[in-house]
């Protein structure tokens, strides 16, 4: 067990390492090096030495623009490690530590938000389509959970701004509170919260949960099937027990690793949703600096969204062997099952657009 | 040979399989009486209809199997007027059943010991200490040659193959079944572990009293282990026999003929194997007479016309087949037939 807790931190950091090295390799190859543009426009707006325009270049990317590039980059790696991304060049003043620390909670609050309720409405239609699945019910179901995940993010946000928000004014587009309360632990703030979180986890829910539905529905409609099912079934055990301990445990396996991805991919689906509803977390200043060629806040945002990523996926792999003891078995056969498990679902989980979003 | 109370009785049942187009019936209007010093055969090529009979003695025919017609007696009690929990109750402590898929009839999450605690909870009457239930199981594997109290904390992906049939046979006895029925013991294991299944059968049979019921298509297996033979083929009983009519008299089924020839060494050492020429036929596509006549090397025109009828006493000695009927019912004695009129040649 130690051992796999060992590996998997090991493997975790090291994909955080190659993220941080790409990002930065990455942007210093694109074309017109922003870190040179940035020079450029400070020597052509002129009355300042070029000490002072290579001062004013560290204090937003933490780097001396001419060094070589190997020492820029050590540099930035030290940066990094403690939490300096340096400045953001659109917005004045603010370091980008500080956004990404303004920003996170927001994300992590609605993506969190939008990832539960998608997924236990999505697992309770998908029950409910697996236990019911020859009847007519089953039928509309499906019909209706196909149709919902096949609906784009953009178009199913579109329509709620344009009806829920616009015309009736039920819930509000934008912002992640009312600029007229108090910032603070009180229930006029928290309510403020919830009702701006109506509309982008509804957004969220409409696109992802008739992927999480069918899956559930494939899972557990596949794990009756089982040879293990019918014979619990001759040992004469309770319908309680069956499907409690011999369905519900086996059908849920494929569905917690594609949980595990999905909070990878949680981030990226957050880049829709929070953009479209105006929402200031990580990925709406993400998407901002993009536009604004803030390269320091993209490439900060972009670390932040990556390493989310890999440790929301560090954590699902610490507790996997909890429900399937097969795992943390030392031994090749062990690694080689939960490495196709997560493969499996890999394939499920781009087969069926909109799980992840 | 059938001496003891009956303890299963099979009357007339027959099991459909309802298809979109079509019902196929894959047990149809099968009868026979187990004993309970019988070791009872279930014989047959594969599609014959063995394991949807066997399943559905405990009302376990998968979808989508249903149980068209016929009655299934435990010690004299219907299971088909059972209610559902009386059925569900009559499972493992009644019949135990381990499947031809024993190898995946664990469920991989969860520990053997935890499963042999479900099925104890699930009887309380059988064992209503459960301590004393588990510390059954162990001897059980003890029994079947398994080292006990170090399986029970396994996971099924940590046993092979061997051990996982072993302690599927461990598993089923747990509950004193008096019937166990074994679907293919043998079939997915290597010689070794097929001799210690054999081996382990003939003990639990001595040491329990466990009536053993067991399904097969490997006639040696037979031969050492059973006392009656049931032969089925394309869903018919087609021959019920005593193992010594079946494997040293010459009133047997053209079938269990065919099947003794095409296993090497069993009768006469040397002879070369020959397999049966066609197919078992498909359950849409049955011939009008006799299901085994286009591959019967005895068929007459009677056999292609007409359905044999299982002629004798369904619970010892009984056979479907029209040249053999005769000739007993002409002489009782024990002449060779000759296939002198067989449509289809020699
Ligand atoms: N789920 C099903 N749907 C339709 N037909 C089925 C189903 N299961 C079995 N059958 C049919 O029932 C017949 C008997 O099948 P069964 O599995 O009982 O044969 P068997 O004698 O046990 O063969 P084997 O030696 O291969 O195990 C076969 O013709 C098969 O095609
Ligand atoms: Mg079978």
């Amino acid at each position: 067990m130690l051992s796999y807790i060992l590996r998997r931190s090991l493997i975790s950091f090291f994909v955080i390492f190659v993220v941080i090295s790409g990002s930065f390799f990455l942007v210093r190859m694109m074309p017109g090096n922003p870190m040179q543009v940035l020079y450029q426009q400070l020597v052509q707006q002129g009355g300042l030495t070029p000490q002072e325009i290579d001062a004013e270049i560290k204090v937003y990317y933490g780097l001396q623009p001419h060094g070589p590039l190997l020492s820029q980059y050590f540099q930035y790696l030290a940066d990094v490690a403690q939490g300096n991304f340096g400045r953001s060049i659109a917005v004045s003043s603010a370091t980008v530590a500080h956004i990404i620390k303004q920003a996170l909670p927001w994300t992590v609050f609605l993506s969190a938000a939008s990832l539960l309720v998608t997924f236990v409405l999505g697992i309770l239609i998908g029950t409910i389509m697996a236990a019911f699945r020859k009847g007519a019910m089953a039928k509309v179901l499906t019909l209706v959970t196909s149709f919902f995940s096949a609906v784009p993010a953009y178009v199913s946000a579109l329509i709620l701004i344009w009806q829920v928000a616009a015309i009736h004014h039920f819930f509000p587009a934008q912002g992640a509170y009312s600029p007229s309360v108090p910032v603070g632990f009180n229930l006029a703030f928290i309510g403020s919260v919830l009702d701006h979180a109506v509309l982008p986890v509804t957004a969220a829910v409409i696109t992802g949960f008739g992927g999480w539905a069918l899956m559930m529905k494939g899972s557990t409609t596949s794990t009756m099937g089982a040879d293990y099912i019918r014979a619990s079934k001759s040992w004469g055990l309770t319908q309680r027990r069956i499907t409690q301990t011999y369905i519900g445990r086996n059908s849920m396996l494929p569905i917690v690793t594609n949980l595990a991805l999905a909070l990878g991919g949680l981030f990226g689906g957050a880049l829709f949703i929070e953009t479209f509803f105006t929402y200031p977390g990580v990925a709406y200043y993400m998407v901002q600096a993009i536009d604004n060629r803030d390269y320091p806040v993209m490439m900060g945002c972009f670390i932040v969204v990556t390493t989310a990523t890999v440790l929301a996926n560090f954590l699902v792999d610490l507790f996997y062997p909890l429900i399937d003891p097969r795992i943390a078995r030392p031994g090749g056969a062990a690694r080689g099952a939960a490495e196709r498990r997560k493969s499996e679902a890999a394939e499920q989980a781009t087969a069926q657009p909109g799980v992840a979003a | 040979m059938g001496s003891g109370d009956a303890v299963l009785e099979v009357r007339n049942l027959s099991v459909d399989f309802a298809l979109p187009t079509t019902r196929l019936r894959a047990v149809d209007n099968v009868s026979f009486t187990v004993y309970a010093d019988d070791v009872y055969a279930l014989v047959g090529e594969s599609g014959c209809g063995k394991s949807t009979l066997a399943a559905a003695l405990l009302d376990l025919v998968p979808e989508p199997g249903v149980i068209a017609s016929g009655d299934v007696l435990l010690r004299g009690t219907n299971v088909r007027s059972m209610t559902a929990d009386q059925v569900r109750r009559a499972r493992m402590a009644q019949i135990a059943m381990v499947f031809q898929a024993a190898m995946s009839s664990f469920n991989p999450v969860v520990t053997i010991g935890s499963q042999v605690e479900h099925v104890l909870e699930a009887h309380p009457e059988v064992w209503p200490d459960r301590r004393e239930g588990l510390e059954y199981f162990d001897h059980l594997l003890e029994m079947v040659r398994l080292p006990g109290s170090r399986m029970r904390g396994r996971f099924e992906s940590q046993l092979s193959g061997g051990m996982k049939q072993r302690v599927a046979i461990a598993f089923a006895c747990v509950l004193k079944p008096s019937i166990l029925v074994l679907d293919e013991p043998t079939t997915a294991l290597d010689v070794v572990n097929q001799r210690l299944v054999i081996d382990v059968l003939k003990d639990l049979r001595e040491k329990l009293g466990v009536t053993v019921v067991f399904v097969t298509h490997d006639l040696s297996v037979v031969a050492e282990l059973a006392t009656m033979v049931a032969v089925m083929y394309a869903g018919r009983m087609v021959q019920i026999a005593p193992i010594d009519t079946i494997f040293y008299d010459r009133r047997r089924h053209p079938y269990v003929q065919a099947l003794l020839s095409s296993i090497p060494n069993v009768l006469q050492p040397g002879r070369a194997a020959r397999s049966i020429p066609g197919q078992v036929p498909r359950l849409d596509q049955l011939p009008p007479g006799c299901r085994f006549a286009p591959r019967c090397p005895l068929a007459e025109q009677v056999c292609l016309r007409d359905d044999p009828e299982l002629i004798g006493d369904s619970h010892h000695n009984a056979v479907a087949c029209h040249p053999l009927n005769r000739h007993n019912s002409a002489a009782d004695g024990g002449q060779e037939l000759v296939p002198g009129r067989a449509v289809n040649g020699a």
